[in-house]
């Protein structure tokens, strides 16, 4: 899987830098339109997705503090814009896009489908490289 | 009785023959006829007149003679008498001494009871005073305690003030905690904006930066002054439970100081008690020893008394043995005025009676 499309390797790559049940997330903020709170279960609706089932996983980790990304559309029709609930974001940090690795050719059928698409080592732990324009949001 | 009769007759012959001299030397016949009738007459009355006295007096010479030796048993028995209560006077000496010696140590006994008794009174005295004393510190002691309980519960309730407080404060915290997430969102999202603004967003998205790095720190320290408060509750529940442990103690140690207090006042009723009774037992003590030497004092008088009865009671005997001589003599010389019968025999066994115990006898 490439990198998210139409992106400027030029530019250092922003990402948004999130943990979810130990692992950590990055997610390019070109993909963002917003940060908002997570109120519970008023929130639910139709374009309001979880993170942990996106990547098909039915057992939901903790949320310490759940955050809504506001995820942009890709301006393909096939994706309008949604809603992704994330563990609070860590941080928002400008990587060099050289840093980045792809995943394992092994894993790499099964997490390309599930939207990461590369892997980011930063301080001893691997940041999954996740496209929201790519989730599964039908899982 | 042989004696005066030989005397009477001498003197009756004497007188005949001096007269009838006379008258044959100085009268004619006649004369001497009437003279010599006159002397055979007197001589005559002469032997009547002694045939007569010893008629008469022989019966009161044997009555004295009688009573003489009446006197002289008298004498003996008296002497006898005399005797035992000479030896029952110095066994009464004797008997006098020991008792004497026995009570004198009796005096020494009881004065050093006495003297002791005196020290256990003063000791009770002090035992007294030392447990009133006891017993108003304790009770000090009690009233300290509740002093220091008050206290204590008094600093309990401020220490569960201060932990209410802390609770606030950590609400508090969390309404700071929340503001800076809410800032660090808005942070992101200025970062998002920034970035989609491009170059012209740089600027804002440096201060988005700048305002999350904020958030961050005030989360930091919010999360700190949160630790330090936990350890502050941590404190407070260690300082309540402690509190309320030695709120337990001291509450023993009332009932404790209480139990004490009221144990004190019976052993002052106690020692009081004890107190009296060994006043009452000293002052015993004390008119036992006077009682003690009274008697000591009496009986060195009986001593004397007796020591004076003893030496009257053998110049009783010395007496009564003179007078036993005297009545021996008397039946002496009684005897030689009897007529010629049997003698009364002298009573030889009361003559050789034993001499009086410590004292002179004097027989013949």
């Amino acid at each position: 899987m490439s990198a998210p499309g139409a992106v400027d390797q030029q530019r250092p790559l922003t990402l948004l830098h999130f943990f979810l049940g130990g692992a950590a997330f990055g997610v390019d903020i070109e993909q963002l339109a917003a940060i908002g709170v997570y109120r519970g279960e008023g929130e639910e609706d139709d374009d309001l997705y979880w993170l942990h089932r996106a990547l098909g996983y039915e057992t939901p980790p903790p949320y310490r503090a759940p955050r809504i990304l506001s995820i942009k559309d890709n301006g393909a029709s096939e994706l309008k814009p949604y809603r992704l609930i994330i563990e609070a974001p860590e941080d928002v940090r400008d990587f060099d896009w050289r840093q980045i690795r792809p995943v394992p050719p092994l894993l790499a059928p099964r997490l390309n489908a599930r939207g990461l698409w590369g892997v980011l080592p930063l301080a001893g732990t691997m940041i999954l490289l996740l496209d929201c324009q790519r989730l599964n949001l039908s899982m | 009785m042989k004696l005066l009769t030989r005397f009477a007759l001498f003197n009756a012959l004497t007188i005949a023959l001096v007269v009838a001299v006379t008258v044959v030397m100085t009268v004619d016949q006649v004369t001497g006829r009437v003279l010599l009738s006159a002397l055979l007459v007197a001589v005559i009355f002469t032997a009547a007149a002694t045939l007569l006295a010893r008629r008469l007096v022989l019966p009161t010479i044997e009555n004295f003679c009688a009573i003489t030796k009446d006197i002289h048993q008298r004498a003996g028995s008296i002497a006898s008498a005399i005797q035992q209560q000479s030896g029952q006077a110095s066994r009464l000496s004797s008997s006098v001494v020991e008792i004497s010696s026995t009570m004198e140590e009796f005096s020494s006994t009881a004065s050093q009871i006495a003297q002791h008794s005196q020290g256990v009174v003063t000791r009770a005295d002090q035992t007294l005073e030392d447990t009133k004393r006891g017993a108003a510190e304790v009770e000090n002691l009690t009233f300290k305690i509740n002093d220091i309980s008050s206290n204590i519960e008094a600093n309990l309730n401020e220490i569960i003030a201060l932990g209410k407080k802390s609770k606030e404060i950590n609400k508090i915290m969390e309404i700071i905690n929340n503001i800076a997430n809410q800032t660090k969102l808005i942070a992101f999202n200025a970062a998002l904006e920034a970035a989609s603004a491009g170059e012209a967003g740089k600027r804002f998205g440096v201060v988005a930066v700048e305002i999350r790095r904020l958030a961050d720190s005030v989360v930091e320290s919010t999360a700190e002054i949160e630790a330090r408060i936990t350890e502050i509750q941590d404190a407070v529940n260690r300082l309540v439970m402690s509190s309320e442990k030695s709120s337990q103690l001291i509450q023993e140690g009332q009932e404790y100081a209480s139990h004490t207090v009221v144990m004190l006042i019976e052993s002052v009723d106690g020692v009081e008690e004890t107190a009296d009774s060994a006043r009452q037992i000293s002052l015993s003590t004390q008119q036992q020893q006077v009682a003690s030497s009274q008697v000591v004092l009496a009986l060195k008088d009986i001593k004397e008394g007796v020591q004076v009865s003893t030496n009257a009671i053998q110049e009783a005997n010395r007496i009564i043995g003179e007078l036993n001589t005297l009545s021996t003599r008397l039946q002496a010389q009684s005897q030689a005025v009897r007529p010629d019968q049997n003698p009364l025999p002298l009573d030889q066994d009361e003559a050789a009676a034993p001499a009086a115990a410590g004292g002179e006898q004097h027989w013949t």
